[in-house]
């Protein structure tokens, strides 16, 4: 009673208000990766997720792929792929890039899929194509189930990959020469089956692995480094 | 819940054996085991004498250099290559060091997933041993023997050579007498015999070393206090697969063959490491590696003429036509593309990689049934690209250089220069397109004889999509111009069968080929133009060969299935004489002379002609030609 009553004046209430219980677990395991660690040896998280328009407001996630990459490999036995139950119609723009789906009423639920997202990346370092579309989606995911924000440190391949070309100014590049098809056919590495999240998770994660390499022989060898 | 990530695995690994053979469920145990890892250019993997890693490797993408312990390259492994393997089934160290001579995505399989499913899949075993042939192979670099076991690698079982008694010692002589029997057959290792001629011990170079010459034992003792026993068995019937297996899980390069696989039959024979390796040297698997690996023209031309002994070998014992032609179109096609990517390398990869053509074969070579050395057909079809007007010099260039190396491979140029290199048989997508649609629509004699050669194109490097675009416009065209297979028709008729064989055989009449029969004119092109104007007029596509084509045919119209089996089989016979005419004369077999036939092939051929009569005059109704005749 006078908790609420604090928190209430004083305006702290995400503070002390409790999250649910997904969310709790994994901010209270969350431990911050030191700036030092080495790309090869760090943990990474790449994902990806598929959804049903290209609008973070409105759209909902209709699967997630993510695959833990370390020492320049990943399991496939320890990655994640989910299909959300959804009961959205796709609009007409995100059906022409994946090609999919109506409604999807096989999957799990939406608040045991956050769950399952947060128990998986842990402290990994999110990375992702374009990242910071599906950090807002999964971010809507986790407040709409009781959750708060995504604590994990992220890094886009797209951005990564530009580094690549221009390292002082990455952002003066066109990010179409750098999408996830240019990549693949960059860095040689098969380009089957994409478009689904899972697919897309996989191959960001090999494009992942090719850039770290490309970034090291350019002396870029520590996490801090890579987050500049 | 379905993981859709082990599908990106599966998807790729399904390609390859040995998991193509794999059913989905085990594959997809699998493949949701493997680690994906990379290595940059120059990374070892692994190095020679290193206790093996759980698991073994696949290249998804990149290359891995296998090499000896002097640093020879032994192997190549790309894309779909699986290694490692071995020592995994022997428990030894690794043989060889693996380091990636480029950029490499690796999936890296448990061995303990893995191994359960080569004991209950044969031809996982099978392609395994294969596998590990083609490296001991280049490690021994031995030279195929025939006299040695030979029987055709693709039935797979050993049969030993009755005509060579086994060697083996008495187990009453002297370890000196068992030495002088090694040193006089310039063997390794002897086996021990009881008086009943059972398999009691073997003893090898290595037991008379360690422990006569530099033991304590002294030569006059008796030979069984140096041997090893129990003897490894093995019934006569096994496969080389097995064989090899089982030499590889008890570390042993020798296997005594007894009558019922146990030591307590008589010896019938030895079968080594050495035999298996040379047995497998004309394997066709292991050819297609020496051609992916070779890097001139002389070595290509030894692979193929090794080829035509294979083929020799294969009709002498009845192996299936339409399967012989299979492997002989596989291992040209892989020289094909090899001797293109080496064009390509000659004249500079870059100005290819920036393109987009395809390689195509055309006539026999296109309907996959070039069994010895024939002429070249070819042609090469690209998309044109506004960024690079040179494309086809480009092109051409590349055509030229491809048809001379073929041409001094063996396949000789052809006579009427329907060759890539010829400017008109090196078009655009449109190009061709345009000269289809020209020849289906004003067909004359000529138009349609390019029809029948062209209308049998098969992909054989490149991007295969231009030629589905390509095969799409010909069948719209086909749909606009109903009375072109009416042509094609009237020509597939063009050459009546010969009615019998002792009175209207057609020989001809005067020229070099005086008082022969023109096997290839009056008999097989009647058969192959019939299988391809039936399965244009059903838009039957996908297919050129007339084998496969009669297949599709029985299929689409069961009523005439019976008539189509007939021809097929028919095509089977004249195929394998005209081999068999080909390989004694070194021509291309297409003239028989039927006086040098013994009467067995004479009734053979005469049934061969039947189907033909038939098939015609079904054609005659069906296209409404017999009016024209």
């Amino acid at each position: 009673m006078w908790k609420t009553l604090i928190s209430k004046i004083t305006g702290k209430q995400r503070e002390t208000q409790s999250y649910a219980t997904f969310y709790e677990n994994y901010r209270n395991s969350y431990v911050t990766p030191s700036l030092k660690t080495s790309g090869v040896d760090q943990r990474f998280v790449v994902f990806d997720t598929e959804t049903s328009g290209l609008d973070p407001k409105n759209a909902q996630i209709l699967s997630i792929g993510a695959v833990k990459v370390q020492n320049m490999s990943f399991e496939i036995a320890s990655s994640l792929s989910i299909r959300l139950k959804s009961n959205v119609i796709p609009t007409t723009e995100a059906v022409s890039i994946h090609g999919l789906v109506s409604s999807e009423q096989t999957g799990i639920e939406m608040n045991e899929a956050a769950g399952l997202f947060f128990d998986f990346i842990g402290s990994g370092v999110l990375v992702g194509h374009h990242v910071g579309f599906d950090l807002a989606m999964l971010n809507n995911l986790s407040l709409k189930h009781g959750g708060g924000p995504i604590l994990n440190m992220a890094l886009d391949t797209s951005m990564l990959a530009r580094r690549l070309d221009n390292p002082h100014d990455p952002s003066s590049l066109n990010p179409k020469e750098y999408t996830l098809d240019k990549l693949c056919k960059r860095f040689s590495i098969i380009p089957k089956a994409r478009h689904t999240a899972d697919g897309d998770a996989y191959i960001t994660a090999l494009a992942f692995i090719h850039i770290l390499h490309r970034l090291q022989a350019k002396g870029i060898h520590s996490l801090g480094q890579l987050m500049k | 819940m379905k993981n859709e990530i082990v599908y990106r695995v599966y998807d790729f690994l399904k390609e390859f054996p040995p998991f193509s053979f794999l059913g989905k469920d085990d594959l997809m145990k699998v493949s949701s085991q493997v680690t994906v890892t990379y290595l940059p250019e120059g990374k070892t993997l692994f190095n020679a004498g290193e206790a093996p890693q759980p698991r073994f490797f696949v290249v998804n993408t990149g290359a891995i250099n296998l090499t000896d312990e002097q640093n020879k390259t032994v192997d190549i492994c790309d894309e779909g290559d699986v290694f490692g393997i071995r020592p995994l089934i022997a428990h030894s160290p690794y043989l060889l060091s693996a380091r990636a001579t480029e950029e490499t995505v690796l999936y890296c399989i448990p061995t303990a997933v893995f191994l359960p499913m080569v004991d209950t899949q044969p031809r996982i075993a099978s392609y395994l041993a294969t596998n590990f042939a083609a490296g001991m192979a280049n490690m021994y670099s031995v030279k195929p023997d025939k006299n040695l076991l030979g029987q055709g690698v693709f039935s797979e079982l050993i049969t030993l050579d009755p005509a060579r008694e086994p060697v083996y010692c008495d187990v009453s002589l002297s370890i000196q007498e068992g030495a002088q029997i090694m040193a006089k057959h310039g063997i390794g290792s002897l086996i021990i015999c009881d008086s009943l001629k059972r398999p009691a011990g073997i003893v090898t170079d290595k037991d008379m070393r360690v422990k006569v010459v530099a033991g304590d034992i002294r030569k006059k003792e008796n030979i069984t206090l140096i041997m090893s026993s129990p003897v490894i068995c093995v019934t006569p019937s096994m496969s080389i697969a097995e064989l090899q297996i089982t030499m590889l899980k008890n570390r042993i390069s020798h296997l005594a063959v007894t009558e019922d696989g146990t030591p307590m039959t008589k010896l019938l024979g030895v079968i080594s490491e050495h035999d298996l390796v040379v047995q497998q040297a004309e394997n066709p698997a292991i050819m297609i590696k020496q051609i992916r690996q070779a890097t001139d023209v002389k070595t290509l031309k030894n692979i193929r003429n090794k080829t035509s002994v294979l083929i020799g070998k294969y009709l002498t014992q009845e192996v299936s036509v339409p399967f012989i032609a299979d492997i002989v179109s596989q291992v040209n096609d892989e020289i094909i593309r090899r001797t293109i990517l080496l064009a390509e390398f000659k004249l500079g990869k870059h100005l290819y990689d920036e393109i987009s053509y395809c390689w195509l074969a055309l006539g026999s070579e296109g309907r996959e049934e070039q069994m010895l050395l024939t002429d070249q057909d070819n042609a090469i079809i690209y998309m044109d690209n506004p960024s690079v007007p040179d494309i086809k010099d480009r092109c051409l260039a590349l055509a030229g250089e491809v048809t001379g190396m073929l041409h001094e491979i063996g396949f000789e140029y052809c006579p009427a220069d329907m060759m890539a290199s010829n400017p008109m048989w090196c078009q655009s997508l449109k190009g061709w397109q345009e000269t289809f649609s020209r020849w289906i629509h004003q067909p004359a004699e000529k138009e349609i004889m390019m029809c029948t050669i062209f209308f049998d194109f098969r992909p054989v490097y490149g991007d295969e999509v231009l030629v589905k675009e390509l095969s799409v416009s010909i069948f719209e065209n086909l749909d606009k111009q109903d009375i072109f297979l009416h042509f094609l028709a009237k020509n597939a008729l063009k050459n009546p069968p010969p009615l019998s064989f002792f009175r209207n055989f057609i020989v001809e009449k005067n020229g070099e080929h005086k008082d022969s029969f023109d096997i290839k004119l009056r008999a097989m092109m009647p058969l192959a133009d019939a299988a391809r104007l039936l399965t244009l007029s059903k838009r039957i596509s996908g297919t050129t060969n007339t084998f496969k084509r009669y297949q599709k045919m029985a299929e689409t119209e069961p009523q005439n299935a019976e008539l189509y089996r007939l021809a097929a089989d028919a095509y089977e016979i004249l195929m394998r004489q005209r081999t068999l005419t080909g390989l004694s004369a070194g021509d291309s077999g297409r003239y028989i002379r039927p006086d040098e036939m013994d009467k067995m092939a004479r009734l053979q051929l005469r049934n061969a002609f039947q189907p033909i009569g038939e098939l015609q005059d079904l054609i005659k109704v069906r296209f409404q030609v017999s009016s024209v005749l």
